[in-house]
């Protein structure tokens, strides 16, 4: 099933049939390579992206030391180049190499986080808008309760019940994001629903199942991808914040966030153990939010404010 | 505790508890748990309610004008400064801040009750407040842009600009009422952001408020603060909703509860 499902939004994508988006025949990946050629925002953000993906991919390469390994002078300033560019942390640890891998698990939670929230919030807004009635009350009241719990306060209780670790993180920031992406697949699929080739599908007696999947989905694809992009920026964002807290992966896991826990208590002697990771964020976070709204202008989608 | 009750009956007496003001004891300090509540929520309030003053005496003006200079310098720099606001962890920029003014007279660290003085409680909570502040002013900023420039061409604005009016009045009157619907719907789901913000920055600041609170109380295990705690952020947050509910019907009259369509 999910295998057909790719097959048929990569045809979509790539050509094999137009797309039938905001009424409009169009093509989305011709669409999005316009907007490439021409806008700046989707160029430098692609590029960050790319860079920091191509260092977490190669993190085991790229990084000078074993992240862990504390056999280096404590609390070295950086010096740009030399032995350690990005200086040592307290443990005499070098920071370059510590934050080469801390992109690799700091992508990995926000991916994951957000892969978990689509996996369930589309699903679910898909169900609700195609069937409407009883279902689409149900599963929308649902949604509305998970909206009153910020991924602050699912994080406070996970940690609380199964401890510190990089599964709470994931999940804390993947369950609040559900309902952004089902409210935002409910929307797209009540206005498909209407359309011409869902009724000729219907009209030649389609299953609802395979409706859903395979002529409604691949068309809500443009507004679900963008809520993707801005979602990634914000679980990485929060997953800093909620490692900084305490309250997301042990201490001893080096994501982004909890480095900068562990400057927390030296910002006075050493400003760079906090200052760069959260440099590293930053332009990682833009770029990723600079591509996305280059995708949101390229797929014409509505600012939604949902982050 | 009733630990030897079954969990339904334990979950009917805490539930009892809590209708009544009872959130129970700390394990730690022996101490009301809403009492405890209680005594942090000050400084917590104080910078969560001037971050957002901040962020929307930031967003507003900056998002009418970006609105309006579309595609020229000035929307540039806004937008520019805009992704950067939102590309940054609130503690972060609290950090930042610290380092900033550390040999200023502005204090960097700690907090001082309301009652002790205006002045001195401004100048603890002002850099807190902005660092909660300035990513979600850089939010609301690219919402009141998008809100705006689709108000800005809706037929009823060029019908204002065509009989002769005042260009403010059909900025503000006919743009920035309308467009402001849509904006504070945002600004009431990004409240749990905010919230959020504040519990981080407090750290960073050293403010002993809800978010100290909180984040000790989950290190010492001390289930039953986690719990009170818990309940107090839902209850705000769903309280801050209700507010912008209302709001809805100041600002737009045509939305009203209860009443006739």
């Amino acid at each position: 099933m999910i295998s057909r499902l790719i097959n048929t939004v990569s045809r979509r994508l790539t050509g094999g049939s137009e797309t039938h988006l905001f009424g409009i025949r169009s093509n989305l990946l011709e669409r999005f390579s316009r907007i490439l050629k021409r806008d700046r925002k989707a160029q430098v953000g692609l590029s960050i992206v790319a860079v920091v993906s191509l260092i977490a991919i190669f993190a085991p390469v790229i990084a000078p030391y074993d992240p862990m390994s504390q056999n280096f002078p404590v609390m070295q300033p950086p010096t740009f180049t030399g032995a350690h560019p990005l200086g040592t942390d307290s443990f005499g640890r070098d920071l370059l190499s510590r934050v080469v891998f801390g992109a690799r698990l700091s992508l990995a939670v926000g991916l994951s986080a957000v892969a978990f929230g689509t996996l369930i919030g589309v699903p679910m807004g898909l169900y609700a808008g195609y069937y409407g009635g009883w279902v689409d009350d149900l599963l929308m009241r649902m949604v509305d309760t998970m909206w009153a719990f910020p991924a602050l306060l699912i994080a406070i209780l996970a940690v609380a019940i199964h401890g510190q670790s990089i599964w709470v993180p994931i999940f804390a920031i993947g369950f609040a994001l559900i309902d952004d992406f089902a409210r935002i697949t409910r929307g797209e699929v009540l206005s498909i629903r209407e359309e011409e080739y869902t009724l000729a599908a219907e009209s030649i007696g389609m299953g609802k199942f395979k409706i859903m999947f395979e002529e409604i989905l691949p068309n809500a694809v443009a507004p679900i991808l963008v809520q993707y992009t801005v979602s990634t920026a914000r679980a990485i964002l929060t997953e800093a914040t909620l490692s900084f807290l305490g309250i997301g992966v042990k201490i001893t896991t080096p994501t982004w966030g909890s480095l900068l826990r562990q400057g927390r208590g030296f910002i006075q002697q050493a400003w760079w153990i906090s200052i760069i990771p959260g440099l590293i964020i930053m332009i990682t976070v833009l770029g990723i939010n600079l591509f996305g709204d280059a995708l949101r202008d390229a797929f014409d989608v509505k600012e939604s404010g949902g982050t | 505790m009733n630990l030897d009750e079954p969990v339904h009956v334990q979950y009917i007496n805490w539930m009892t508890d809590i209708t009544q003001g009872d959130l129970g004891t700390s394990f730690f300090s022996n101490q009301p748990v809403l009492e405890m509540i209680v005594g942090v929520i000050e400084p917590t309030l104080s910078i969560g309610t001037l971050g957002m003053l901040i962020a929307v005496s930031i967003a507003l003006p900056a998002g009418i004008i970006s609105a309006l200079r579309r595609y020229q310098p000035e929307d540039y720099v806004a937008t520019i400064l805009a992704f950067l606001g939102l590309s940054m962890p609130e503690f972060w920029i609290g950090i930042l801040l610290v380092l900033v003014f550390a040999t200023t007279p502005i204090p960097i660290y700690g907090y001082t009750a309301i009652s002790q003085g205006l002045v001195s409680w401004l100048s603890h909570i002002i850099l807190p407040a902005i660092a909660v502040g300035v990513p979600y002013g850089a939010i609301l900023m690219r919402m009141v842009r998008s809100s705006m420039l689709e108000v800005m061409s809706e037929d009823y604005v060029r019908t204002a600009r065509a009989k002769g009016l005042d260009e403010n009045l059909v900025v503000f009157k006919h743009g920035l009422q309308n467009a402001l619907i849509p904006v504070v719907t945002v600004a009431g789901i990004l409240f749990a952001v905010l919230l959020g913000g504040v519990v981080a920055v407090e750290l960073v600041f050293g403010v002993s408020g809800f978010g100290r609170l909180l984040i000790g109380s989950i290190q010492r295990r001390d289930f039953p603060v986690i719990q009170g705690s818990v309940i107090t952020i839902s209850f705000l947050f769903v309280g801050m909703n209700l507010v912008i509910d209302f709001v809805y019907t100041l600002i737009n009259p045509q939305i009203r509860y209860g009443g006739e369509s």
